[in-house]
Parts: structure tokens; C-alpha cells; sequence
């Protein structure tokens, strides 16, 4: 991922659409849909969902562009905004999940966002299985650490995008990802 | 063993180049040495392997082209919200409706009871009725102006004598 500081063509479409600009809303579309699908696609685990939440996002885009300050980076806003409608869907999903059951609480005692499914930690790492065993983990992982974990290693951002994002410092990201890191090999590993 | 707790804790960093070129190579030679740490590096790599290889589903121009479609039409919604009639008014409105509703039934029932006023003809059933009848006719052809003349009045008489006198 690379995130580049606002160039001439970004700055002009930006201020465009702060003047209502249809044309240039649809050229953001264009530069930042693949990048924002696969962040929505990497949080909220489902493509249909996620398409669903883009749309949002490039919404909120749209009516708030005006709050964006141009010394800032377009991309690290656009993606603070991808990230907070991503959990916040996940938010109302939960809620709706809970209409029916209760969910089991991690280790700081948030609820998991998924169903806890029981596996074999001695089955590591080796087949299909693992890829849904570590979706389960690090949605069991707390919020933050699971964002940066998951901002980093599943869409390739740097540790200070991540931070802006987070609004948090570069030294605060690695740590939460360095306790993610750690908690997920627990859980892939008997010994720890 | 101390040294492996300490290695082990950077081991993320060192898998990422975090550190500095002496430091990396510090650690290289513990790991080159030690089997345990070298196992846990290899389970961080094929943790972050896998995490990696979760890649977006690729999507064809089909799901682009309806994403843009929906997001143009969910975008239009907001900026012009649809023009619906407000829950509160129709309760703000039912009162007006019973009064019409009376009104009608009201103006129904007065049309029928005073609006139409169709004459039945009565046929006289004795000779006294008929001339009370007739009697009644002519004071309300001098009320309303009517203006028979001799000849035309003594036809309606006989019209009327011949109809009393004809078998049912």
C-alpha cells in the first residue's frame, strides 16, 4: 500500500468536491473504491457487507468533505473513515446478534464480534481451516489491536498511517500489533 | 535462557527489519544457534504468511457497475429525500375527514326527506272524496295562479268521472 501525500490532481478533485462536483467525487471513487473495498473487506469479513459500507463511506465522503483539513492526508481520512463504519457495522451487527444469544467475552472482557468456535490449537497453520481459525482470532482480539493488526498485515498500511488513523502514536500502533502478533501465536501454538 | 526471553520479545521486530543493522545481526547469531527461538520465528512468519495471503475476492466490472449504481442512487436519496406524506398528518387530518363524512350522510338523509317531493296520484275511492279532491285542486290552482279556463275544466272532470268509473 502505498499512500501518497495529496498530489495537484487529488488537491483539484478535493476541491472541486467541495463544491458539489459530481465528476470529481466520481474520479475519488475511482482512485480510492479498490483500496477501500478491501479495508471494509478485511473487517467486516464479508464482500457483500463490505460493499454495502463503502458505499457508505464514500456517502459520509460526499456531505464531509468540507470538515477535511488539506494539511492532513486525504487517504489516512479516507480510511479513518472506512475503518469507523466498518466497526460501526459490526456494532449493529453484534447488536442484532445479541438479540438471540449472548456472546462469550475476550480477555479484556469485550464481547468477540464472531460466534467463539472451539478448535484444536495443536492444528497449526496447515490447511484451509487455519485461514478461518485466524479470521476467528483476530476478531477476538481487542478493537485496537485488531485494527492495526489487520491495517498492517492484511492491507499493507505503515505504522504511521495506522497511527493516524488510530489518532494514536507510531510507538502506541507497534506495540498493539506487536500483543496482537503475540496473542495469535498463543492461540496457534500449544506452547505459546 | 535469559537471552532467549529477550530475543524472543524482539523476534517480531527482527521478522519486520525494524531494527538496526548490529542489533538484526545480534540477534541472526542467537537465532542461528538456538533451535527454540528459531522455531518461534518460523511460527510468527507463517502467522503473518497467512494473514497476508487473506486477500479481497476479486471482483469483476459487474460488481463495480453496481456498486456505482447503487452508491449514485443511495447518494440522490440524500440529496433529495423523497417527498412522503408525513405519518402525523393523516391523524392531523382524520378529524376533518368524520366531519365530512357526517356532512354527507346528513345531506343524504335531508335530500330524502325534504328534497324530493314527488306527488303520488291518489285515485278517489267514493264520489265525496273525489269532489273533496277536486275542491282541494281548485283552491290550489287559485293559490298557485293557475288560470282554467270553463272547458278545459269540465275535460278534467270527465278525464277524472271516466278513470273512477273504469274497472281496476
Amino acid at each position: 500500500m502505498n499512500c501518497e501525500p495529496v498530489d495537484n490532481n487529488e488537491a483539484e478533485l478535493i476541491r472541486q468536491l467541495r463544491q458539489g462536483s459530481r465528476p470529481a467525487f466520481d474520479a475519488l471513487v475511482e482512485i480510492y473504491k479498490n483500496k477501500g473495498l478491501s479495508i471494509c473487506y478485511n473487517l467486516t469479513g464479508n464482500i457483500e457487507d463490505a460493499k454495502d459500507v463503502l458505499q457508505e463511506v464514500f456517502i459520509k465522503v460526499y456531505f464531509n468533505i468540507k470538515n477535511f483539513e488539506d494539511k492532513a492526508r486525504f487517504s489516512t481520512w479516507f480510511y479513518r473513515i472506512a475503518v469507523n463504519s466498518s466497526l460501526d457495522f459490526l456494532r449493529k451487527r453484534k447488536k442484532m446478534y445479541n438479540l438471540f444469544t449472548s456472546l462469550p467475552k475476550n480477555e479484556e472482557g469485550e464481547e468477540k464480534e464472531f460466534p467463539d468456535t472451539r478448535y484444536d490449537p495443536a492444528r497449526v497453520l496447515s490447511s484451509k481451516e487455519s485461514a478461518a481459525v485466524l479470521d476467528k482470532s483476530i476478531a477476538e482480539l481487542p478493537y485496537k489491536q485488531r485494527v492495526s493488526f489487520i491495517l498492517k498485515h492484511q492491507n499493507g498500511l505503515k505504522a504511521h498511517e495506522i497511527a493516524g488513523i488510530l489518532k494514536c502514536g507510531v510507538p502506541t500502533v507497534k506495540v498493539h500489533i506487536f500483543r496482537a502478533v503475540r496473542s495469535l501465536q498463543k492461540k496457534f501454538t500449544s506452547g505459546g | 535462557m535469559l537471552e532467549c526471553l529477550f530475543v524472543r520479545r524482539k523476534l517480531y521486530g527482527y521478522f519486520c527489519r525494524e531494527f538496526a543493522e548490529a542489533e538484526h545481526d545480534k540477534i541472526k547469531q542467537h537465532l542461528d544457534a538456538c533451535p527454540a527461538c528459531r522455531k518461534k520465528l518460523e511460527e510468527i512468519e507463517e502467522l503473518i504468511k497467512l494473514a497476508e495471503a487473506r486477500k479481497t475476492p476479486e471482483v469483476n466490472e459487474a460488481f463495480w457497475h453496481d456498486f456505482k449504481t447503487d452508491l449514485d442512487r443511495r447518494l440522490n436519496a440524500r440529496l433529495v429525500p423523497e417527498l412522503k406524506l408525513r405519518p402525523g398528518l393523516i391523524y392531523k387530518l382524520r378529524p376533518a375527514l368524520v366531519y365530512a363524512s357526517v356532512l354527507v350522510i346528513i345531506l343524504g338523509l335531508w335530500t330524502c326527506r325534504f328534497g324530493s317531493r314527488a306527488r303520488r296520484i291518489n285515485i278517489a275511492q267514493s264520489a265525496e272524496e273525489l269532489v273533496n279532491e277536486i275542491n282541494l285542486n281548485d283552491e290550489l290552482s287559485l293559490e298557485s295562479g293557475l288560470n282554467h279556463d270553463e272547458g278545459a275544466y269540465i275535460d278534467e272532470f270527465n278525464l277524472l268521472i271516466q278513470l273512477d268509473e273504469s274497472p281496476a
